[in-house]
Parts: C-alpha cells; sequence; structure tokens
C-alpha cells in the first residue's frame, strides 16, 4: 500500500511538484504517467526519502519510508538503472545489496537468473547495456522479497521482448498480493501493464482512476450490412451516428442503446465495439499543452 | 484490450508485515569496507599504497648504512608513501558514491544516512589501521634482512609506540582526506583540495599570521599527536583539529544528511 498525500516541491523559482496525492493498492498496477519534466522522478524520490518534500507526506504500508526498518525487504525501489558503479559485476552489485537487506547471498544469484542475466553476472556492469542495466536494477528491485515495487521509468532501454517480459513479470507480482507503481511516457507500455492511472503535468495530477473508467465513454464504432438503413435506423431512435473514414459509424451511446435501435429496425450489425481510444490519444488529450506539443 | 483488475481482497495479507531488521553498524561497515576492495580501482589504489613502502624499504635496503638496522627507521621510511597516499581512501569514502552516483541505490536501501556515513568513516579509519599494519609487518622483515646484510644486527626500540605513532599518524591524516570528502562531495576537488590547501596554507601562513601560525597549523598538531606528547600544545592542537578536521566534517556531514539524492 502506497499512499501519497497532497506532496509538494517547491524549487527556488519553479513549484516541480504541486499536491499530488494518490493511492496504490496491493494487488494492482498503477501508471505513473506524465511528459518528460512533469514531476514523476521528483515524486518517487520524497516517496523513498531522497528528496525532502515542502510539504506533503508519503506512507508506504503506513510508514514514512525512512521509519522502515530495513526498506528493501518492504519496498523494492529502482529509480536510475545507469546509476550502477562501472567497475562493479552484475553479480557484486547485487551481492552488496543482499548484504544491507541480510538476505543470503544465494538469493543475488538466484535474482541474477530470474531476470536473465546469469550468463553476464560476472561481467562489469560498464560492459551493460542499458537493456540489462534495467533488468539488473529490477533484480535489486526484487532482491529483498519486498510487497511494494515502485520503478521509475523501467521499460526505457528493453526491447520489445523484454518489455513483454517485465509485463509479464509485474503483472505476476501484482496478482500475488504486490502493490506496484511504475512511471512511464511510454503509454502503450503502459496501457497493457496496468490497472490504474495517476497522469501528472506541470507537477499536478490531472487525471486518475482505473484504467477501465478513464478510457470509457467515448463511444461506439458500429457498422452494419446497409449502412444507410443502420444510420436511419440510428437517427428515429434519437441518437446521432457520425460518419467515421473506414465507413464504420461512430454513436455517441453505449453498445446497448445502439444495439436496440438496430434490432428494432431489424438492421444486421457487422461490428459493434467500443471506439479504440487509444491511451495514446487521451494522454495527449490530458497532459499536453497546444503549446508544448512540440518540445516534448 | 484486456484489464486485469485484482481483487485487493485477495491479496491484502502481505502488505501489512512491514519486513526485516535494520542493518546493523557492524555489517554497513564491513559492506563499505567490501566496497573499496571489490573494484580494479580500489584494489590497485591499496597495492599501490603497499608498493610504495615496498619500494621505499628496497631503496633503503640497498643503500643500508654500516649500522644495525633500526625498526623504527625502517618503519618510519615505509610510512612516508604511504602517510601520502592513504588519505585518499579517505577522501573516496565520502566522495565516490556521489561521483559515482551509487548513493542513489545506497541511501535507497539505508535512508538514515548518517548510519552510512558512519560506517564509511569507520571503515576508511579501520583500512588505514590495516594497512598500516601490514606495513609494519613488511618492515619488520626488511630488517631482519638488513640486520643480515649488514651483520650488525637489528634494533627493535620502542615497538609499540612507534607502531601506535604510525597508526595514529595515519590515520589523523585518513580523517582530514575523509573530512575534506564530506565537504566537497567530488572527488577530484576534494582531491586538489586536501593536497594543495595545506601547503600553501603552510607557505602562507606564517607570512600573514606570524607566531599565530601555529595555531592553525594542522600537520603540526598530528605530529604532537602521533608522538602521544602534547606538553604545552594542547590549546594549539585542538583549535588546529577543529578548523582543518572538524568544521568540514562537521559541515559535510550536515550537507550529505540533507542533500537531495539525484
Amino acid at each position: 500500500m502506497i499512499d501519497v498525500h497532497d506532496l509538494t516541491k517547491r524549487y527556488r523559482r519553479t513549484l516541480a511538484v504541486d499536491g499530488v496525492g494518490f493511492r496504490c493498492t496491493p494487488g494492482t498496477i498503477t501508471g505513473f504517467l506524465g511528459p518528460n519534466g512533469a514531476g514523476k522522478s521528483t515524486t518517487l524520490r520524497m516517496l523513498v526519502g531522497l528528496t525532502p518534500p515542502t510539504s506533503g507526506s508519503a506512507t508506504v504500508g503506513g510508514r514514512r519510508y525512512r521509519d522502515l526498518p530495513n526498506p528493501g525487504r518492504t519496498i523494492g525501489v529502482m529509480l536510475d538503472a545507469s546509476a550502477q558503479h562501472a567497475g562493479r559485476t552484475g553479480r557484486e552489485t547485487l551481492r552488496l545489496a543482499a548484504s544491507v537487506l541480510g538476505v543470503p547471498a544465494a538469493r543475488a544469484d538466484a535474482m541474477l537468473e530470474r531476470v536473465g542475466l546469469g550468463a553476464a553476472a560476472a561481467q562489469r556492469v560498464g560492459a551493460y547495456s542499458l537493456g540489462m542495466r534495467q533488468r539488473l536494477g529490477i533484480a535489486q528491485a526484487l532482491l529483498g522479497d519486498p510487497s511494494v515495487l515502485v520503478l521509475d521509468e523501467p521499460a526505457n532501454g528493453l526491447d520489445p521482448e523484454g518489455i513483454r517480459w517485465m509485463r509479464g513479470l509485474l503483472q505476476e507480482f501484482a496478482a500475488g498480493g504486490g502493490t506496484v507503481l511504475l512511471s512511464s511516457h511510454l503509454l502503450s507500455e503502459v496501457e497493457a501493464t496496468v490497472d490504474r492511472l495517476v497522469a501528472i503535468r506541470g507537477g499536478r495530477v490531472v487525471a486518475q482512476g482505473a484504467l477501465t473508467e478513464l478510457l470509457a465513454g467515448s463511444g461506439v464504432v458500429v457498422r452494419g450490412l446497409d449502412p444507410a438503413g443502420l444510420r436511419a435506423a440510428l437517427l428515429s431512435a434519437g441518437l446521432t451516428p457520425t460518419s467515421r473514414p473506414d465507413g464504420a459509424l461512430h454513436v455517441d451511446a453505449d453498445a446497448a442503446a445502439v444495439g436496440r435501435a438496430a434490432a428494432a429496425s431489424g438492421q444486421v450489425l457487422l461490428e459493434l465495439r467500443d471506439t479504440e481510444r487509444g491511451l495514446e490519444n487521451w494522454f495527449f488529450a490530458r497532459t499536453t499543452h497546444p503549446s508544448q506539443e512540440n518540445a516534448a | 484490450m484486456t484489464t486485469t483488475g485484482h481483487p485487493s481482497a485477495e491479496a491484502t495479507s502481505r502488505d501489512h508485515a512491514v519486513a526485516g531488521r535494520p542493518t546493523s553498524l557492524a555489517r554497513l561497515v564491513a559492506i563499505e569496507l567490501r566496497k573499496t576492495v571489490d573494484t580494479r580501482a580500489g584494489r590497485w589504489l591499496l597495492l599501490l599504497v603497499v608498493g610504495a613502502a615496498v619500494a621505499a624499504l628496497v631503496y633503503r635496503l640497498v643503500n643500508a648504512a654500516d649500522e644495525p638496522a633500526d625498526f623504527s627507521r625502517f618503519f618510519g621510511t615505509a610510512l612516508t608513501g604511504v602517510q601520502l597516499l592513504l588519505p585518499v581512501v579517505g577522501v573516496l569514502a565520502m566522495t565516490a558514491e556521489w561521483t559515482q552516483r551509487t548513493a542513489l541505490a545506497t541511501f535507497t536501501l539505508v535512508p538514515r544516512r548518517g548510519r552510512v556515513i558512519a560506517a564509511k568513516f569507520l571503515a576508511a579509519v579501520g583500512l588505514s589501521a590495516g594497512v598500516v599494519l601490514v606495513v609494519a609487518g613488511i618492515a619488520a622483515v626488511a630488517t631482519l634482512a638488513g640486520g643480515l646484510a649488514t651483520g650488525h644486527g637489528a634494533v627493535w626500540t620502542e615497538v609499540g609506540r612507534t607502531l601506535g605513532g604510525g597508526v595514529v599518524s595515519v590515520a589523523c591524516n585518513v580523517v582530514m582526506g575523509a573530512a575534506f570528502g564530506a565537504l566537497l562531495q567530488q572527488t577530484a576537488a576534494a582531491l586538489v583540495l586536501y593536497f594543495v590547501a595545506p601547503v600553501i596554507w603552510a607557505a602562507a601562513a606564517p607570512v600573514l599570521l606570524g607566531d599565530a601560525a601555529r595555531w592553525l597549523d594542522v600537520f603540526g598538531a598530528f605530529t604532537a599527536i602521533s608522538r602521544f606528547d602534547l606538553t604545552g600544545v594542547v590549546a594549539p592542537t585542538l583549535v588546529a583539529l577543529a578548523v582543518w578536521v572538524g568544521l568540514p566534517l562537521a559541515a559535510g556531514v550536515v550537507r550529505s544528511l540533507r542533500r537531495e539524492v539525484a
């Protein structure tokens, strides 16, 4: 369980994070979304005590991060995969962390195998690709067998196979009762992984809720055997269909109302589904100022 | 699109357990010691320190005077380079994680930063004492060899006092290195300041302050401490230590505790 309450960070002239609040519950994966510079990383650093907040609070399992007896046993954190000593091997990096966490060194080796770095364990981190460093960072986050995971841009540098792998890993973690908070600007990655969204722009939360709720309410797409007849049927039912470039109709109503109208007029439907309003559209509609569109 | 909403009722069991116990200070010190030797750079630095001692002893043996080999003089010879190089370990102890950015992971795992900093400090001082004792062992072998080579035998007077003085003297320099490292938190700048500032000060202070310069003579203070004789110089020694070691260390620790880790 992560509770972030009215968290604010002011640097001299700028308000980096402005009253951010959200909650992540066990068994869910929350996507923390926003363009670069929106305040995602600052919020996560405040959550884990690396940046002192100007005001507000954040707790993990009801306790402030720095009051956790051995934080890595409760919450696994990866904020920057490239912030590792280039001169240490992957195995040594994890064994040092295992020692801090008080878990057996053998668990470090097991985690390296689990993230697919078994063969690269004896290589120095300086020779790792960014994707390998992400895997090492995820291994380190999982090392203490935590119940909460916080990952900043975990998909960075992973190839499509790696992204699929990580999605499976996170969903398995949540299915086992874990709480996951991950930040991203890789929208397509988040859409397939998360249950909930917290979108942030300019340091403020602009939307949050369940993925399905946030994406709902944008109407349906319907296609009939007789397009003109279907249109007439919808109009007579008091609905307002609009034509789409692909020949189908878009109706700002739910599927039941459209289906009922078609059935009442004996229209044969070939297709009836929710509008494919990708998270990407949703995201840009909510997080981008018109003037900033080219800046990010 | 598939969305997996995991009902939280089935999943709350693990979350309430705030697991684990705090990492003990002893373990943190052991971890910091390990960090100083688990990279090539760290191992090379220590090899260089010991190598400098060996080189100095070999030179002394080759140019041995026609007299009994005196352990305290051999030890002193070996320690000259150690004294110069080992403070780098102190500087690195306090700067390396900021420069390498591993502070991010370190302070995430141990958010009570003061414990980590204390562990780094203790590890640096402990490692220095260990290196000095190793060097003392090498110096002892060289003394025996010197005694055999010249045929005059070896002299072992005040071995305990000599050893203690060596450890304390090196430890003082390492602590000062650590203080400068903690203050600047940047390896290159801290090394430059550590090596250059006292030299410039030693040249400038007598001109600027005259006789009062002894109140800020940190190396004089170190010498007095390592001789275990503060007769008549207690106050100047304490003042010099406070200004050159205490102040930068305190300011550095406060800065480390408060600064943002990015």
